[in-house]
């Protein structure tokens, strides 16, 4: 099954098999890390081990690393207007000035 | 007209001028779809980072009940089962058919394990009385706060069992079709769009795992 390495996302075996070494080691990394008092660095800490994560198997097993510049695009797209989403939301929340009923 | 529909291999749809066109309006529209899946969950972790931002004493408290061993195991589960996947349509680009049906079904295989895992926690929260709504015992200073967390996790990690239940039902009829030879090297674009809504069900799960089981450890 270990072919010649191939642009269009045939990776050897053995070299998806060391991607999914890196995301168990991620994995691990992401549960030792909430073991250890940080704080709230403990959600930051496993938040971006989990986009290191997301970002491998968008890379290497769904094959954007590969993909067209439009298919990229098409894919950050979700992500995107998420963000976009989560920034108002939150600039919202953090910006608003209570105001006591009148009553 | 006739000459060229003679020439058409009998997987290409009769919208597409060729293979490649096929498979590309394929992916393109299913990175379209997964899109709208990211916001769907989207909405439901922003839901649960405004409550956990407001009550953040009362989620870390709920988020010690959950069951981190089988949280992370289940987390490695699927995490396996995508590279398994994705060493199946491997198999099948380069001419493979009954290694890449066992592959596919052994994914799927994978995915019934994640849901006898989850539903094995969801039988233990159950008796411990954590089901707000259903049987729901806590009666600490913060459990009113914390039924918030309880839906929230019950709300997002039952829409992603769902999520696993559709891609296993979809993995069984790809490894059956890879089976009888429905697929080739100059054909895998089922099976590829299947793979791609897999691993979204896999990077779902990677942000809801330390959102919900890694708090307050």
């Amino acid at each position: 099954m270990n072919g010649p390495r191939r642009k269009n996302g045939r990776l050897p075996v053995a070299d998806l098999l060391a991607v999914l070494g890196v995301l168990v080691l991620l994995l691990g990394a992401s549960i030792g890390s909430s073991l250890v008092p940080l704080g709230g660095w403990n959600t930051v800490v496993s938040l971006v081990a989990s986009v290191l994560m997301a970002l491998t198997i968008l890379g290497f097993f769904m094959h954007l690393r590969h993909g067209t510049v439009l298919l990229r695009m098409v894919a950050a797209i979700g992500f995107v207007w998420l963000a976009i989403l989560i920034v108002i939301t939150f600039g919202d929340y953090f910006t608003r000035i209570p105001v006591p009923p009148p009553w | 007209m006739n000459s060229i529909s003679h020439a058409r291999p009998a997987f290409l749809e009769q919208q597409f001028d060729d293979p490649l066109q096929q498979r590309e309006s394929s992916v393109f529209g299913m990175w379209a779809f997964l899109a709208t899946e990211i916001l769907f969950f989207g909405v439901l972790f922003l839901g649960y980072a405004i409550c956990r931002w407001r009550f953040p004493v009362a989620f870390a408290e709920a988020a010690k009940h959950t069951d981190l061993v089988l949280g992370s195991i289940e987390t490695a589960v699927l995490l396996v089962s995508s590279c398994v996947v994705t060493i199946a349509l491997r198999d099948l680009r380069l001419g493979g058919r009954r290694l890449a049906a066992a592959l596919l079904l052994a994914t799927a295989m994978l995915g019934l394990l994640f849901l006898a895992l989850h539903g094995k926690e969801y039988y233990d929260e159950f008796h411990e009385g954590l089901m707000p709504g259903v049987h729901y015992t806590l009666a600490q200073p913060h459990a009113v706060h914390m039924k918030l967390f309880f839906c929230l996790y019950y709300f997002i990690t039952l829409y992603h069992s769902l999520h696993v239940t559709v891609g296993v039902l979809l993995l069984l009829a790809m490894s059956w079709r890879t089976f009888r030879g429905g697929f080739s090297a100059d054909y895998t674009t089922p099976v590829e769009v299947t793979s791609m809504y897999w691993h979204l069900v896999d990077i779902v799960w990677i942000f809801v795992f330390p959102l919900m089981y890694l708090v307050g450890r």
